[in-house]
């Protein structure tokens, strides 16, 4: 900034940021990547304009186009590297939100209520919704220890409830998070790898609601076709 | 023949590097003088559209250079960059002739005339 731009009082002593050093800043928006291969010469271009037009400060149209170019890079370089993490992190981002929704019980007494919430995997929840824009702008260090903070709060959340009878999540709930949160947590994984992890949180999901179903339906057909067999608990035993 | 038509930044951009290697302002001050005043290319826009046209394969970096102290890139036209140019110039030709041969062919209209004739009246 220079004196005259702000009305200091005479004994203000001010700090004045050299031109440079302001065009790097701005440069912050870009990505690290883009910064080392690109940044010296983008400042270069930058000086040489700033001397054509006689700036000592960076424009105001200097500082929106390298505030929503940044931005545009970031968001192109996260989708180019972790297009396919992004989308189980999306899924376990949206489930998450779903989550709180249903988890919502102000009021509630009950062992294992944490604050508002029916229980601790909230905790969980809200790691993943923070980790997915952090994977979208490429902040890949940071998505991947939520992720896996979040990971770890699923499971023993999980254990707790089902050992001290909670409000908490089922395990198909667990399996779930747990499932979109390891897919979307790997370095940019395959398209094979991430189609058969997705089958497998359905299928894993599929059986722990249509099992019992499905059991009991071959049970019943078995009683029905074979005198031998007695169906008890929706089991059946055949002699 | 590209598919798809080129920006007008990027054209110029192509433009600006068929005559030699340039540097960032240089391309700057460069397509705003070819376009007519039409292009003010920003540095944030212009290096997003050579980071564009490098993956395409158009442009290349062509050395640095420091100059008091400032760092200078210059980048150069590739073979498949002035093709494509190429290609471009043809697309906006065959578009250009065939607007003016329409242009040739326009019936002198008299609106008022046929409004008359037509029997409407304002």
């Amino acid at each position: 900034l220079r004196p005259e731009d702000i009305n200091l009082p005479a004994n203000t002593v001010s700090i004045s940021i050299p031109l440079d050093a302001a065009y790097e800043r701005l440069l912050r928006w870009y990505p690290a990547q883009w910064r080392r291969e690109n940044g010296p010469a983008m400042v270069g271009a930058l000086l040489d304009q700033a001397d054509a037009d006689n700036r000592s400060v960076p424009s105001f149209s200097d500082r929106v186009s390298l505030t929503v170019g940044g931005i545009r890079q970031t968001l192109l370089l996260g989708v180019h590297t972790s297009g396919l993490r992004l989308i189980p992190l999306a899924a376990a981002a949206a489930l998450s939100v779903f989550y709180l929704f249903i988890t919502w019980s102000p009021g509630l007494s009950y062992p294992g209520t944490l604050g508002p919430f029916s229980n601790p995997s909230v905790i969980a929840a809200v790691l993943l919704i923070v980790a997915f824009p952090l994977a979208l702008f490429a902040r890949t260090r940071a998505a991947q220890a939520l992720t896996l903070a979040a990971v770890a709060v699923e499971i023993v959340v999980g254990i707790l409830s089902a050992r001290e009878n909670w409000f908490g999540p089922s395990w198909t709930t667990v399996a779930l998070f747990v499932g979109f949160a390891l897919l979307g947590m790997g370095p940019a994984r395959s398209r094979r790898v991430l189609v058969l992890g997705l089958l497998a949180i359905v299928g894993v999901v599929a059986a722990a609601i249509f099992g019992p179903h499905l059991v009991a339906l071959v049970g019943e057909l078995l009683v029905s076709v074979n005198p031998d067999c007695a169906e008890i608990a929706s089991v059946a035993y055949c002699r | 023949m590209a598919d798809t038509e080129l920006r007008e930044p990027s054209f110029w951009v192509l433009t600006a590097l068929a005559t030699g290697r340039r540097h960032g302002y240089a391309l700057i001050q460069e397509t705003h003088k070819l376009s007519g005043g039409r292009v003010a290319l920003k540095v944030a826009t212009l290096y997003a559209a050579l980071d564009r046209l490098g993956r395409q394969g158009f442009v290349a970096p062509d050395g640095d250079e420091v100059v008091d102290g400032r760092l200078r890139r210059y980048f150069r036209l590739t073979d498949d960059g002035a093709a494509r140019l190429s290609d471009e110039v043809n697309r906006m030709e065959t578009n250009a002739r065939e607007a003016k041969a329409r242009l040739g062919l326009r019936p002198q209209s008299a609106p008022t005339a046929s409004f008359q004739a037509a029997g409407v009246t304002r």
